[in-house]
């Protein structure tokens, strides 16, 4: 049997463009002109494609990108202060980007010492005015309110000289580099986006990162080349082109990995085995913060008010055998509250799986056989965990009606005003703080359609966010965490591993926990 | 000629319902200012963004400068990319009809034969054989003979690339990556057309002026020609331009697994980020499809049918 690999370079056109006539005539045109003689591919050039799922129709805006995919293709082009993982290593951790170094002079200023000598994609230096430009941005009025990570009480970005900014905030902010590593921090190069509306701005991308997007087609790719002049390539280093390719089925993409037409590609625990048998894949299950729960909507039925009713459905769930399935069998990964390691509390265990103590504690409420009518699916990859928890439920007598995936024009409705059912997600912590992991529970800050509110709750959440004794911030934390394990919103199940099909020509790639971001700066392709 | 005007009547009073079904979507399947706004947004910028998308007028103010401005081919700009709607329906139909018009010339050029031949050969094992196999085609969801196509023909042979649409290293590669979505989008057409020209032909080849033929000697393959098939094309025209436009307007399934950049990826994509201007110029357009289809189709009928042609 032969296998025949189609070239890695594909489809290279231009900017969409507009075409005049419709339907056949169309096609005859398009069809002629590939008659002509084939467009002469550069074979020296070393090319990497990683494969995307997801719509991106926002790539030059990192602040207003809104799907996971979205933030990934951002991190190409544009850095942030610090960067909080090194995917040539795997390690997390704050290090520097386009800071080298900062103190905290007092409680409320951070000082930052800027990178010297880089240039953003135009050839514009990088400088302290770029830095407060860049969030001043984010938090002028008239910005299109984002999913600001950078959710912090910032009064003035000051710039000290060219390479130095102090940022002032009204409170203490003890997680301050962490926000700043995230999209909402990213440096924007003033002079291009000053002239540009916010909607414009979207698909006009202008930062310093390590690839710089030269040609894409909407749905199809997003071509990249190296910048040469980026200030963080190291020796091994030799990618040409990046390119994005958007396929959105996942056996798809699987297959083009397996044929060896791409490189980098999302994978589903039912497609692992076949990329792991295939010679020249490896497959990557990298650790996660991306969260598999299924949050109550106390509001549905009455039974779920009463935290007994919470606590049972938690005790009903097998999730040993769920992470068996799912998450492939590392038990470490089940979740005690929405709190991930390793700010979990030391004290709590999992609920474990007790479905004769849930139906006591159903039976103690009243509600052996509440109803609950259906469960909302907010995304396809929440789908295994969502009806493995329904059977498990129903398994103890409550009444779960159909489980079923809501459409993400509904959804992102539904979730804004709060009236999702019972719903299933995976979410990313974004970033690893306690503050970022509890961020979808708190009644204040997050569209929460747990309707699960609890004052005290929110007023230690409050105090969390300001506190800066490590000490005090553990006693906060450790509570917090309490107040969900005893009173639930949720049931919290397990860290969903981030899993990729990789080909063996790639080297210095893991993924980000996030599932938000991508080292690319870091991938190279190995001497073959 | 009032047959012609009546058909065309009718047509745009189609295109009238399907315009305005594309404008009520906006009101039915979500807030596209949500979608374009942050989670953290406070009234007051969801109020902004409202009245920048004119979405806070009133309703019949709405639909009347929606409608002014479809009959002149204007929806607008798209949310998502802010290019001119028109202009990227007609890319996207440009490359959707990469695949549907080889698609339903695939489907044709099998159809019609196998067609006559089952029924010409009828309860023979012919018969037998092209009626599963297009029960088969009928009956197989498209999803899933796409994904065994890639499995069989890129994973497993090598022979074919399993998506994509690649125009910038030749003829025979493009070709190569167009065959798979092509077969697979005329596969339903296919069978569909097969059985009815079976079944069309078999009710012809009853009729008396067959018999006539046959009594008069004339040569068995002239009578099937001239008397049967062409009876037969009457109705099969008719299927062929509803299954045109169901290729055209069905193929997100196809094109998604495929990864081909058409129609039916724009449709899907748009309407989970609620990109209005593209669902509804969308909707419009395939409504004109299918009236222009059917238009033809009607029209061939004068060619093909004596009777309507003097009426």
């Amino acid at each position: 049997m032969f296998k025949r690999k189609f070239p890695l370079q594909r489809a290279r056109r231009t900017l969409p463009t507009t075409l005049a006539a419709a339907g056949t005539a169309a096609a005859s045109l398009a069809l002629a002109g590939l008659l002509a003689a084939p467009a002469i591919a550069d074979d020296d050039k070393i090319s990497i494609t990683y494969v995307m799922h997801e719509a991106i129709d926002i790539f030059g805006d990192p602040i207003r990108g809104s799907t996971y995919d979205e933030h990934r293709a951002h991190l190409a082009q544009f850095e942030p202060l610090v960067y909080d993982f090194d995917g040539r290593t795997g390690e997390s951790g704050i290090r520097p980007g386009l800071a080298v170094d900062w103190e905290q002079t007092d409680d409320l200023t951070w000082r930052f010492h800027l990178r010297e000598g880089v240039t953003f994609h135009n050839g514009e230096p990088f400088n302290a005015d770029a830095v407060k430009f860049s969030i001043d941005r984010v938090f002028d009025e008239d910005y299109p309110g984002a999913d600001k990570f950078l959710d912090v009480p910032i009064t003035e970005v000051e710039v000290i000289d060219d390479y130095t900014v102090d940022i002032h905030t009204s409170d203490p902010v003890p997680i301050m580099l962490e926000r700043l590593s995230r999209n909402g921090a990213f440096i924007l190069e003033p002079s291009h986006y000053q002239d540009l509306s916010h909607e414009d701005a979207l698909t006009s991308p202008m930062g310093t990162g390590p690839y710089r997007l030269v040609d894409y087609a909407t749905d199809e790719h997003y071509t990249f080349e190296a910048y040469e002049d980026y200030w963080g390539w190291d020796d091994k280093s030799n990618v040409d082109e990046m390119r994005i390719l958007m396929i959105p089925e996942i056996s798809t993409s699987v297959a083009e990995l397996m044929t060896g037409n791409v490189d980098i590609v999302r994978l589903t625990a039912d497609l692992v085995r076949p990329v792991e048998e295939n010679d020249g894949t490896d497959v990557i299950v990298a650790p996660s913060l991306v969260r598999a729960v299924v949050m109550f909507n106390l509001t549905v039925d009455e039974c779920l008010e009463d935290a007994r009713v919470r606590q049972a459905l938690n005790y009903a769930v097998d999730r040993p055998a769920m992470i068996d399935a799912f998450a492939f069998g590392n038990q470490e990964l089940a979740m005690k509250t929405m709190v991930n390691p390793p700010n979990d509390h030391p004290d709590l265990e999992p609920y474990p799986f007790d479905p004769d103590r849930a139906r006591e504690l159903l039976a103690e409420a009243g509600c052996e056989s509440f109803e609950i009518p259906e469960i909302d699916v907010m995304q396809p990859q929440a789908m295994e965990h969502a009806e493995a928890t329904a059977q498990y439920w129903r398994m103890v007598g409550v009444d779960v009606g159909s489980v079923s995936l809501v459409d993400p024009a509904i959804m992102r409705e539904r979730w804004m005003d709060r009236s999702l059912g019972v719903h299933a997600y995976t979410w990313s912590a974004a970033e690893n703080t306690p503050e970022t992991d509890m961020y979808a529970i708190s009644d204040s800050r997050q569209r929460n359609s747990t309707h699960w509110d609890r004052p005290e709750f929110e007023e230690m959440y409050e105090e969390l966010q300001r506190t800066v004794d490590p000490d005090r911030r553990n006693e906060l934390n450790y509570k917090l965490q309490e107040m969900q394990y005893e009173d639930p919103p949720g049931t919290f199940l397990y860290l969903r591993p981030i899993v990729m099909g990789v080909s063996e020509r790639i080297g210095g790639y893991l993924p980000h926990p996030s599932m938000l971001m991508e080292d690319w700066r870091a991938i190279y392709v190995k001497e073959e | 000629m009032y047959y012609l005007l009546n058909r065309i009547a009718q047509g745009l009073v189609v295109i009238f319902f399907a315009l305005t079904l594309g404008f009520l979507l906006v009101f039915v399947i979500g807030d596209p200012v949500l979608m374009r706004v942050g989670e953290d947004a406070s009234q007051e910028m969801i109020d902004r963004y409202r009245q920048m998308m004119g979405l806070d007028r009133p309703i019949i103010v709405q639909y009347v400068d929606f409608m002014t401005r479809a009959v002149q081919g204007d929806f607008g700009l798209s949310y998502r990319s802010q290019q001119d709607v028109l202009s990227l329906l007609l890319e996207r139909l440009s490359r959707s009809a990469e695949l549907a018009i080889p698609a339903i010339i695939l489907a044709l050029v099998v159809s019609i034969p196998v067609g006559v031949l089952s029924a010409i050969k009828r309860n023979t094992w012919i018969d037998y054989v092209a009626r599963v196999l297009a029960l088969i085609g009928q009956a197989a969801p498209q999803f899933w003979v796409a994904i065994m196509a890639i499995v069989i023909f890129a994973v497993a042979l090598g022979w074919m690339p399993s998506s994509g649409r690649v125009t910038d290293q030749g003829f025979w590669t493009y070709v190569a990556h167009m065959a798979m979505p092509t077969f697979v989008l005329a596969l339903t057409p296919m069978a569909y057309l097969t059985r009815m020209m079976r079944s069309t032909v078999l009710e012809v080849i009853n009729e008396d002026y067959v018999r006539t033929a046959r009594a008069k000697g004339l040569a068995e393959h002239r009578i099937i020609y001239y008397h049967a098939v062409r009876n037969a094309l009457v109705p099969y025209v008719t299927l062929t331009a509803l299954q045109v436009g169901n290729v055209i307007a069905g193929s997100m399934v196809v094109e998604s697994v495929f990864s081909w950049p058409g129609l039916g990826r724009l449709f899907m994509n748009s309407i989970r980020q609620l990109d209005i201007p593209v669902v509804a110029g969308g909707l419009a357009l395939v409504a004109v499809i299918y009236v222009v289809l059917n238009l033809l189709a009607d029209l061939s009928y004068t060619l093909l049918d004596p009777r309507v042609r003097n009426k």
